[in-house]
């Protein structure tokens, strides 16, 4: 069977994104843009200290404000609720406490911006107006506000209920440290501190909720979720109704980024509030209230020892990491476990150990956020690498290329478990030729070659290399129908945030079933559309979601040549698909439409389906990924540092990158650009800066700085395709790797352009004052 | 977040702003830059908000032998685009091109910004270096107010109750004086942390002749550095030394220096002279 020559737009082709007419035309359906008749408002009391006893509320303040319909505190809500946190903690051994987050606190509040009591009212205005009519009075507790003091003795605890602060501890590990330590012609430790950071997306959360107005007892809920089907267990649960009675919805999402994907106290309290008061109720997010309101991520403090020959070759490294976690657990240990498994990238490493403490704080609670820990972990391994080139005088590309895998050495298994027990193995790649194209297109576009821009400047070139686990299972759905129109409905668990989800899914189903992209409609992000389903994380649309509706495509091929092979007397190898018609290969006329095939397999009331075949055109299919699969690549940095102010610009980024088979290049581009961009960020600008109290310094913009399009340097993408036997599509994820690669090499450029300077970098984010400090440090 | 409830007026004549003003609790709407943000973070609750866009008798961008006036509806964005400005005002012109993007510009008023007296604002700074003035309307009449007097304290004008500021009046000086600014924020068009105008006129002998320097974002309003301004009179234009720390530091003391989660006030005292430097250095390479 074949549809070879009968796509119109075949896999690997750069397909316009599908998404982008609507929103370019504003008729994108963001949370904030759906309104239902009789719609009420909610708004948060949150608590502005970190670590109290909530001595008292009183909410008539609230209720007696015109417009206000309702005032909750979590004695109100306690009748309405089966469980009265949420059950969001994860499987794993080394929590060693309660994870799951209050939905609102009821006595002990443990940080800032946690949800106390909720307003609903007929206006916003009015029920801001409610919500500052409130005054909670609070007994200050001892705030814990860093990690490291949380951990030691006699440290106030950060909640009630732990034991210590220590919430999570574990090792990460193999071979003999001791061995590779002792007597190393080259022993370095470093001290790396990478600071509070948060997602910054466009589209601040949202929830709404509304009975459902045909199913009795049913709700729908619109959430701005990365997991829509993951927010229905949740929710369902936590108020005790069926999940069949509860359908989750996420319309247009305006970036993700990670916390997205956390399912939230409101997702609940709104949905409480719509059942309570049977009428739709919805909150939107503020900007303010998205700092203290949202999960945050990193601050990590790692201590990191590197032996490595006189050769540059690595011996060993064996560490500490110590990691925030916040007030509570709502998306387990990912960022210290991937932080501590990525640490290894593309590199032979004989032996490794790293001890993982993870401390319970007064913070906002710590989930991933792009490229979940391993940016972290990367920035330490490259970092130590360029300390050993350093040390055994080699060029930081050197020092790479006596370390790197080598391509004969695939599929690569290394010592090391991923967070999900599986052995992590690299399935395929080329490391060091993905080194030596990026610096010889560096070397080509004259990285580091030019003058600076100003007698005030000097330049900088860093190399940092990375490999990024993407495609998590445990599994994705996809069901593909063809109607009787001739309609191709994909229907996906998957979810999108603007990373061109439907754009990437289109094409596939177009390009197996051999049809226009035009006639393909993708239902994705809706609990309706198919039982099961997980969402957007991981990296894993393409090659999950992907490899999903490719199977279902292929099915759903598959039956529609078995029916026509029927009808016109010939073999279904004889036949193929070419803009929606099935026909005889090479001979155009004659054929029958998909759409005929379609109405043929609804049935006709007495009469037999053709073909003996199931009703229906149509597929469902769960695709189960044996194992992440491994993209990786090199990003080359150029920066200009004014030595004086210690203001760092970005030049130019070079990426090349791998993520197996481009399903479209175009896509994979904007993922690599906007992700280098967040890490570019991470490097020189994102932090939030928190007081001893626990209170957020610098929320929200100007004061917390980001990257922005006005700004960023130009970024070129080259891309290697080293296919996973992973999925059938060989594709790997894309999402996350610009992140993970680019602090390193910022910081690396960095360093180079102050030599002969040595001032061995190790905090994210080096902004001009912690710049401007160092280098006078390091005057003579 | 949304603001508390307030009567919203739009008046089409100065002298309805003015009486609608003299409610103490009003405040004026002009480019709504700074205003609407401080609103829907209810970090202020005016009982009423009054418009000014519907006025017709505000000046616009008026050159005038020895001033350039600007209306209270002129926007940052007219200065980059307006030949008048560009031409006669050239710090001021090099100064807005810092600000923001274009939509910022588009929006935020001149007058806005002196009003608003944001200790990172770049506009007050160019008017403590040239000396500029403000026409003011209120409830006793018109009155002029010399910038420096004016900026009482950071975002406290010195306005009396129902006053309005309807113009600034900006002195244009000789054109041989060349103009530098010099600008250090996180990223370009962020919030200043530290900045500096400067304006130098040279003799025959390229000896600086005249010398005004302002700083600004450092303190918690603009500062000018008379001391620093005298050390540099005489000095050869090809033969500066650097401005150094302590070369800056008597202007500077007595003053609070700024320390926020942008910046704390160790390294804005760092890029002080820096951004001092740095302006002398362009105002020379300018002046003719």
């Amino acid at each position: 069977m074949t549809t070879q020559g009968s796509a119109l737009w075949p896999i690997g082709a750069r397909l316009s994104r599908v998404e982008d007419e609507p929103l370019l035309r504003g008729q994108g359906r963001f949370l904030a843009d759906l309104k239902r008749p009789g719609m009420l408002h909610a708004r948060f009391l949150r608590s502005p200290i970190a670590h109290a006893r909530l001595q008292s509320l009183d909410l008539s303040s609230a209720r007696a404000v015109p417009g206000v319909i309702a005032a909750w505190s979590a004695t109100d809500l306690l009748g309405r609720l089966a469980l009265s946190r949420l059950p969001v903690a994860m499987p794993g051994k080394a929590v060693r406490g309660p994870a799951d987050p209050p939905v609102l606190a009821a006595e002990e509040i443990c940080h800032i911006g946690e949800a106390i009591a909720v307003v609903v009212a007929d206006t916003p205005f009015a029920a801001d107006d409610g919500v500052a009519a409130l005054r909670p009075l609070f007994d200050p507790l001892p705030v814990v506000a860093d990690p490291q003091a949380a951990l030691d003795p006699g440290a106030p605890l950060a909640r009630a209920e732990l034991k210590d602060n220590l919430i999570a501890a574990f090792e990460s590990g193999y071979g003999d440290v001791e061995a590779g330590l002792k007597d190393a012609p080259i022993r370095i430790t470093r001290r790396f501190r990478l600071n509070k950071g948060a997602a910054h997306s466009v589209e601040t959360r949202g929830v709404m909720a509304e009975p459902d107005p045909v199913q009795p007892d049913g709700l729908i809920l619109w959430s701005s979720t990365q997991m829509p089907h993951r927010v229905r267990a949740v929710v369902a649960a936590t108020l005790g109704m069926p999940e069949l009675s509860l359908r989750v919805i996420a319309p247009d999402v305006g970036g993700g980024f990670g916390p997205k994907f956390v399912t939230y106290p409101e997702e609940v309290v709104i949905a409480a509030l719509a059942r309570s008061l049977g009428r739709p109720v919805r909150w939107i997010e503020d900007r303010a209230e998205n700092f203290v309101a949202t999960t945050q991520e990193r601050l990590q403090v790692w201590e990191v020892t590197v032996a490595a020959n006189a050769d540059g070759s690595l011996r060993a490294i064996s560490g500490t990491l110590v990691q925030d976690c916040g007030a509570y657990l709502p998306y387990g240990l990912t960022v210290p476990q991937n932080a501590s498994t990525n640490l290894l990238g593309p590199y032979r490493l004989p032996a490794y150990r790293l001890s993982v403490r993870c401390a319970a704080t007064n913070l906002v609670p710590v989930t991933p956020t792009r490229g979940a820990g391993r940016p972290q972990g990367t920035f330490v391994m490259e970092r130590m690498l360029d300390a050993v080139a350093d040390a055994a005088a080699l060029s930081r590309i050197e020092v790479r290329r006596r370390n790197l895998i080598a391509a004969s050495d695939m599929p690569y298994r290394t010592a090391l478990q991923t967070r999900d027990g599986n052995a992590m193995i690299y399935d395929s790649g080329d490391y060091p030729a993905c080194l030596e194209q990026a610096v010889s297109a560096a070397t080509a576009l004259g990285f580091g070659q030019r003058p600076a821009s100003s007698p005030d400047t000097r330049m900088g070139v860093g190399v940092s290399c990375y490999v990024e686990g993407t495609g998590r299972g445990p599994f994705e759905s996809a069901r593909v129908r063809v109607d009787p129109a001739g309609q191709i409905e994909v229907s996906t668990g998957a979810a999108a945030q603007g990373q061109g989800t439907a754009t990437v899914l289109t094409q596939v189903a177009a390009a197996v079933l051999g049809v226009s992209p035009a006639s393909v409609v993708i239902r994705a992000g809706d609990t309706a559309a198919v039982p099961h389903g997980l969402g957007a994380f991981a990296s894993r649309q393409a090659p999950v979601a992907g490899a999903a509706v490719r199977l279902a495509a292929e099915a759903v091929r598959d039956k529609a040549l078995r029916v026509a092979a029927a009808r016109l007397e010939v073999a279904p190898s004889d036949l193929e698909i070419v803009d929606g018609v099935v026909q005889i290969v090479g001979v155009p006329g004659d054929g029958i439409a998909l759409a005929d095939i379609a109405r043929a397999l609804c049935g006709m009331p007495g009469f037999p389906l053709p073909a003996g075949e199931a009703p229906g055109l149509q597929a469902d299919i769960a695709f189960e990924p044996p194992g992440l699969c491994y993209a990786n690549g090199v990003h080359v940095a150029e920066v200009e540092v004014d030595p004086l102010t210690g203001q760092v610009r970005v030049t130019r980024m070079l990426v090349v990158h791998d993520c197996g088979v481009a399903l479209n290049p175009t896509l994979v581009e904007g993922q690599v650009i906007g992700g280098t961009l967040h890490g570019i960020g991470m490097a020189l600008h994102e932090e939030v800066l928190v007081d001893a109290e626990g209170r957020i310094r610098n929320a929200p913009y100007p004061a917390s700085v980001v990257p922005g399009a006005w700004d960023a340097p130009k970024i070129n993408v080259l891309h290697r395709e080293s296919p996973t036997p992973f999925n059938p599509l060989g594709a790997k994820g894309a999402g996350e790797g610009g992140t993970i690669g680019a602090p390193a090499a910022v910081i690396a450029a960095i360093e180079d352009a102050l030599r002969p300077l040595s001032l061995a970098l190790s905090e994210l984010p080096m902004t001009p004052a912690r710049l401007a400090a160092r280098i006078a440090n390091a005057r003579p | 977040m949304t603001p508390a409830a307030f009567s919203y007026h739009a008046p089409s004549t100065l002298s309805d702003a003015l009486r609608l003003l003299e409610d103490g609790s009003a405040m004026p709407l002009a480019g709504g830059q700074s205003l609407m943000p401080t609103l829907i973070a209810r970090a202020i609750a005016p009982g009423a908000i009054v418009d000014l866009n519907r006025i017709q008798d505000f000046p616009d961008v008026e050159l005038e032998p020895g001033r350039l006036r600007t209306g209270a509806l002129v926007r940052m964005q007219q200065v980059i685009d307006h030949p008048d400005i560009a031409q006669n005002l050239p710090l001021l012109h090099q100064a807005v091109s810092h600000i923001g993007h274009r939509a910022i510009r588009n929006r935020g008023t001149l007058v806005g910004s002196l009003c608003q007296l944001d200790p990172w604002a770049e506009v007050p700074l160019v008017a403590c270096a040239l000396e500029a003035s403000l026409l003011i309307a209120g409830p006793s009449g018109p009155r002029q107010a010399r910038f420096s007097e004016f900026a009482a304290a950071p975002n406290r004008p010195l306005l009396a109750p129902g006053e309005l500021v309807v113009a600034a009046d900006w002195p244009l000086w000789r054109p041989e004086h060349g103009a530098g600014f010099s600008e250090v924020a996180r990223r370009p068009n962020d919030p200043a942390l530290a900045c500096a105008a400067a304006l130098i006129l040279l003799d025959e002998n390229r000896h600086i002749q005249r010398a005004v320097l302002a700083i600004g974002a450092v303190c918690p309003l603009p500062i000018r550095c008379h001391q620093l301004e005298a050390l540099l009179v005489g000095k050869s234009a090809d033969d500066l030394r650097a401005i150094t720390t302590d070369m800056i530091e008597a202007d500077l003391s007595g003053h609070v220096i700024r320390d926020d989660a942008l910046a704390d006030a160790a390294y804005r005292r760092h890029l002080a002279p820096i951004v001092a430097a740095r302006a002398v250095e362009q105002a020379v390479s300018r002046a003719r």
